[in-house]
């Protein structure tokens, strides 16, 4: 990974908030600090704007691409959630009423792809499925015993759990089991009983949570807090027990995990860092943004000298470019190729307004 | 007339404190508040030079949780009082024996002196500590101290 370059695209649009790849990684959906979607496709080796979708008011919050039907659910500050498919070469809007009286912050498609969650300042989580009778999305919503913005969601891979992080401080699981679309749900290690609305399991954390994602066999959580720590529960162990490690970083406001053993946090240190799954035990293994050793130019001239103690007002050439890619926090962590137990890359967006693709193929910090 | 129609303490009642929306983040934890270190034991440490000891000692049983704030002042001057007692070249090696949780509670510790005992000597010490505490335990001790809500 030294050796090659890692991959990135400054689109051009501003702060990306958050993107999301269509099925085949040929086109990406992305949100800059706007109101406004944008579709980019992969031509001739750059990236076109082949649609603008401008149906929010407010700025976009959470996008999510669903693979497998082609759907793109969006949520914006102004309390609203699209779905948008594709017809006939346009992408059509269908507004979901969500009922929130705050803004919506996240959304996430079930792995079925026949709900979606999306979360909201109104202390929240809406539900949304599809009722064929109606032609209407409804919405049915988790509430209690949520005390602040919901920040985040993850879906279980059994499509019936969901684990929420809110600014209250606290990580939960619920089961978001919804009668009319779902299949009677298994006994699994969150525990038997999963009526809509069940609270599985609360654990706390010493920040608000900005990120949570259920591992690849869903066994196993995930968590990031404000408080620059990573947090994991083991359900298959103990799923009241929470291993908490406090990090020397920036609070990161992505995970992802890679393999069922191996996870990926980003945050506002600009770059993605390695943890791996040891015992009980989160283990930091390093960054994977491994500054190049001269990244800064020297001074050409003298007059460029001149200018630059000019413009800084000081003796000394003051360098502010980051040594990571990223020189802005990394606001996004999704996979791009690979399997969900074995992502072999990964792609980044940041306020920087930068994507990135990181290859984890032959990675020192992988190999086991 | 019904009778306690004198009696309006009932106005006076906070409806707003039952509303179950409510949301006091003071309120969390129902753990046992700590009651701060042992003075005692801290001062003895110190008047027989087992400095490393007594500031273990001090960093035990922190009063986050407590409302008294007289207690927490004077868990922050004792632990300030150790701070001083140590020598600018032996902050390092002391800073090395600290576990992550120790590292977190003395970097709240630290700030609070900052806070509260502004003299010019003291100040000195304790941007001796912090910026060790910061080599060693990195950014995220800083922003724990600024996240945490169990304050001192």
């Amino acid at each position: 990974m030294a050796s090659t370059p890692v991959q990135h695209w400054n689109l051009g649009i501003g702060p990306i908030t958050c993107h999301a790849w269509n099925k085949d990684r040929t086109q990406v959906a992305v949100s800059a600090a706007g109101n406004e979607i944008f579709i980019f496709e992969w031509k001739n080796g750059e990236w076109v704007n082949m649609f603008t979708l401008s149906e929010h008011d407010l700025p976009v919050t959470g996008l999510d691409w669903g693979a497998k039907t082609n759907r793109i659910v969006s949520c914006s500050q102004d309390k609203n959630a699209f779905v948008w498919t594709f017809d006939k070469g346009h992408w059509k809007p269908e507004l979901v009423l969500v009922r929130f009286d705050r803004a919506a912050t996240c959304v996430r498609w079930s792995p079925f792809e026949n709900k979606f969650a999306v979360g909201s300042g109104a202390k929240l989580v809406s539900v949304c499925y599809y009722e064929k009778e109606n032609n209407w999305w409804v919405a049915k919503q988790i509430k209690k015993p949520i005390r602040s913005t919901v920040n985040c969601i993850d879906w279980h891979p059994n499509n019936i759990l969901l684990a929420v992080g809110s600014c209250d401080f606290k990580t939960r699981v619920y089961s978001a089991y919804v009668k009319e679309v779902d299949e009677k749900p298994s006994p699994n290690p969150w525990g038997s009983k999963m009526p809509f609305g069940q609270l599985m399991t609360e654990h706390a954390v010493g920040g608000w949570v900005h990120r949570v994602a259920f591992s690849p066999s869903g066994c196993r959580l995930a968590y990031v807090s404000h408080d620059s720590t990573i947090s994991l529960v083991d359900a298959g162990n103990d799923n009241s027990v929470v291993h908490t490690l406090r990090t020397v970083h920036l609070p990161f406001t992505s995970v992802e995990w890679i393999t069922e053993n191996s996870l990926v946090a980003a945050g506002h240190d600009c770059s993605p860092i390695l943890f791996v799954v040891t015992g009980n035990d989160l283990k930091e293994v390093c960054k994977l943004d491994i500054p190049a050793s001269n990244k800064t130019s020297n001074i050409s001239s003298a007059l460029q000298m001149f200018k630059n103690i000019d413009r800084n007002a000081a003796s000394e050439k003051v360098d502010i470019h980051l040594k990571t890619l990223h020189q802005n926090r990394i606001t996004q962590i999704l996979p791009h190729s690979g399997a969900p137990s074995k992502v072999l890359k990964f792609t980044t967006c940041g306020t920087d307004g930068l994507i990135a693709l990181w290859d984890l193929k032959n990675h020192p910090g992988l190999s086991s | 007339m019904a009778k306690n129609m004198q009696n309006t303490a009932y106005r006076k009642i906070d409806v707003d404190a039952f509303d179950p929306e409510k949301y006091d983040e003071n309120e969390e934890g129902t753990e046992t508040p700590g009651l701060g270190p042992d003075e005692r034991a801290v001062v003895s440490m110190l008047n027989t030079n087992r400095n490393l000891e007594a500031l273990q000692a001090s960093l035990l049983s922190p009063p986050f949780k407590t409302k008294n704030q007289a207690m927490k002042d004077k868990s922050t001057q004792l632990v300030a009082k150790v701070l001083q007692a140590f020598k600018s070249s032996e902050i390092e090696a002391a800073v090395q024996r600290l576990s992550i949780e120790e590292g977190d509670i003395l970097m709240k510790y630290v700030f609070k002196a900052m806070e509260i005992l502004a003299d010019p000597a003291v100040c000195q010490s304790l941007l001796a500590w912090h910026s060790q505490l910061v080599a060693k335990f990195g950014l995220g001790c800083i922003i724990r101290v600024m996240t945490n809500r169990q304050r001192l």
